[in-house]
């Protein structure tokens, strides 16, 4: 059996709009191993998290995508909506950004776990509550007895990220996409729920695609990440290799962009990123490129592969 | 002290009441507790904490939006509590405010022209033609060139809002600018491009900054004194590079550990130093309850027995100054 968990294809998302509709990602393709943290970061509006509903299948009406999204070796794309449904919150299960917003505020915190159990594991009411006591304990929320009983604004904003990461654990998932899990928190909160994802994935060998535009979430966490700008994957790594050896030109920018020594000026990317309908007809980089040439103009360049490890879609690179 | 610093706070207090469904009162929240500082002239002040420990409290109290229950307020040795209206106006020239939110801070209904002018003529600082030369002049100081002039806030990104903001700021040209997370709604390549116009600004404006902000990587990289507040109280204050390089109170230290960094190699990746997860008390206490004694204690990995009794007192060492019973 192969290693791949997740193999994403060509992936593109198009909002239908009037007139011809407009490209919101192109051409995204990257796999997932089993048990392995693959990091997609970029700034908003990259489409990573455009990328991510796809894969689970979520995107609102006025959004398609199109390409290949193999999971365990079946074309995600190819199942009926019935069938998708058993695969959400049991094979692959997400976590978002606002906690607050993705609970349903007039059902118990412990219902909205057990549900997951009953519906796709067939467990019946009772057990299911009690396993949703195991699975509050093993996101470490104290008193989980008790707990269950709560409605989500009884709980903090930590506790309830922790609650969403014990509903999307429940089914033991083997694929968890986590969209900016800890944006809203607190920093020694986010440090928690990081620590706890860190924990859950080693337990329970699953998968984590982790959405983020915080590189130094991603160099302490992941083991590959991908580097996305207007709707493209632009760069594609390990970790190490692409913090000691970052090769676009956006890469080199945003590591330069964080502050570093006091009083040192900083060096920003120049401008704006681009409206998804304005898009050069080249790189789509281009108009911000500090290095740009004149073929950058004409044609898009493909993401090349470097090294085993390491690939770019640059012509610099080429 | 020798010389009078450009704003001094002393023993600043802000106490709200919360009421029941039925308008009766519950309890009182203490957001600001007893906090002193003074800010230098040309210097940047950071206040950094978690959510809810009146960081942003302190920002409306010196601005007088909110009134203070008690404690003082003094700019350049004037104790601007007790000013009437006319003299607020005349201090909020020197002291402007830039938030978190550049969506929320421009009317979505008045042309950048109309955004930057009004305070130019609420201050009678400008008039005429020479209005229109001005708002012109500031947009190009915050990198925008005259195009924009006719343009609605809706136009624009969040970075290019921020600048908008800045400029207005910039109008009625004071003497301390209080930044209230300005950063914390703009992506990292942008963030960039507005840290660098602070420095700017700082350096040609001699302006002093008041800088709030839950980001350290920032806080280190622009401030020159800073003040971590916890649940109300400033529980260390020291110079920017002290703090960093050697945090004394056990919750900076805490949040100087919990802040991710880029690591470039796997191995640097660190064990971190956090408290064992789990316990009740492991979260951001919530201001409505605020413990006995040390308002950290519950979430210390070092605390004593005095430090659930007592609430420890601000003590000077080394020209820095920390609240807890170990130093």
């Amino acid at each position: 059996m192969s290693d791949t968990l997740l193999d994403v294809q060509r992936l593109s998302v198009l909002l239908k709009a009037q007139g011809s509709p407009i490209s919101l990602a192109s051409n995204v393709s990257f796999d997932i191993k089993r048990a392995e943290v693959f990091g997609l970061a970029g700034e908003s509006g990259c489409g990573k998290t455009l990328t991510a509903l796809s894969i689970i299948r979520i995107l609102p009406q006025n959004i398609s995508s199109d390409g290949t999204v193999i999971f365990h070796g079946k074309d995600i794309f190819a199942l009926s909506e019935k069938q998708m449904r058993k695969v959400r919150g049991r094979d692959i299960s997400m976590i978002f950004q606002e906690p607050m917003t993705s609970l349903n505020p007039v059902l118990t915190i412990g219902y909205q776990i057990a549900e997951s159990l009953i519906t796709h594991l067939d467990i019946p009411k009772k057990e299911a509550l009690k396993k949703a006591i195991d699975l509050l304990n093993a996101v470490k929320i104290p008193c989980p007895q008790l707990r269950i009983k709560d409605y989500p604004h009884q709980l903090s904003g930590g506790m309830r990220q922790r609650a969403m990461i014990a509903m999307a654990i429940a089914c033991g998932p083997s694929l968890l996409i986590a969209d900016e899990p800890t944006t809203a928190l607190d920093v020694t909160i986010q440090a928690q729920i990081l620590e706890l994802l860190k924990d859950l994935r080693h337990q329970g060998r699953m998968a984590i695609l982790f959405i983020t535009h915080d590189l130094s979430i991603i160099s302490e966490n992941a083991d590959r990440v991908g580097i996305m700008y207007a709707g493209r994957i632009i760069e594609l790594a390990s970790v190490e290799e692409l913090f000691n050896n970052p090769l676009h030109p956006y890469t080199q920018g945003l590591l330069a962009s964080l502050p570093a020594q006091k009083g040192m000026t900083l060096k920003p990317i120049s401008g704006l990123v681009p409206h998804p309908a304005l898009l050069p007809k080249g790189c789509k980089f281009m108009e911000r490129c500090k290095v740009k040439a004149k073929e950058c103009c004409d044609k898009e360049p493909d993401l090349i592969k470097i090294s085993e490890n390491h690939f770019v879609r640059c012509m610099k690179c080429q | 002290m020798p010389v009078e610093s450009l704003l001094r706070v002393e023993s600043l207090k802000k106490i709200f009441s919360y009421k029941t469904s039925l308008g009766k009162a519950k309890g009182y929240i203490r957001a600001v507790d007893n906090i002193s500082f003074s800010v230098g002239t040309n210097s940047v002040f950071a206040i950094v904490g978690e959510s809810g420990c009146g960081k942003s409290t302190v920002a409306n109290l010196i601005l007088r939006l909110l009134e203070p229950t008690g404690g003082q307020i003094y700019f350049k040795g004037q104790d601007i509590l007790i000013f009437k209206r006319k003299q607020i106006k005349e201090f909020r020239r020197s002291v402007q405010i830039i938030f978190q939110d550049p969506f929320a801070s421009l009317d979505p209904r008045m042309r950048i022209i109309d955004i930057l002018s009004e305070p130019l003529k609420i201050h009678r600082i400008a008039s005429g033609g020479s209005i229109k030369e001005m708002v012109v002049q500031l947009l190009e100081k915050v990198g925008m060139d005259s195009d924009s002039l006719n343009k609605y806030p809706h136009e624009f990104s969040g970075g290019q809002r921020q600048r908008i903001c800045i400029a207005r700021s910039l109008t009625v040209s004071p003497e301390l600018l209080i930044a209230d997370e300005p950063l914390s709604a703009l992506d990292v390549s942008i963030q960039a491009q507005i840290l660098n116009l602070f420095q700017t600004i700082k350096q040609e404006s001699a302006i002093s900054f008041i800088f709030i902000s839950h980001d350290l990587k920032v806080v280190r990289y622009f401030s020159d004194e800073v003040a971590v507040m916890y649940l109300g109280k400033i529980v260390e204050q020291a110079k920017s590079e002290d703090i960093f390089s050697a945090p004394l109170h056990p919750y900076t230290q805490l949040l100087i550990a919990s802040a991710p960094q880029i690591k470039i190699k796997k191995e640097m990746r660190r064990d971190k130093v956090i408290l064992p997860v789990g316990s009740p008390i492991h979260d951001v206490q919530s201001p409505l309850v605020i413990p006995l004694g040390c308002p950290f204690h519950p979430r210390c990995p070092e605390k004593i027995d005095i430090c659930g009794k007592k609430p420890p007192e601000m003590k000077e060492s080394f020209g820095r100054l920390i609240s807890c019973h170990l130093a």
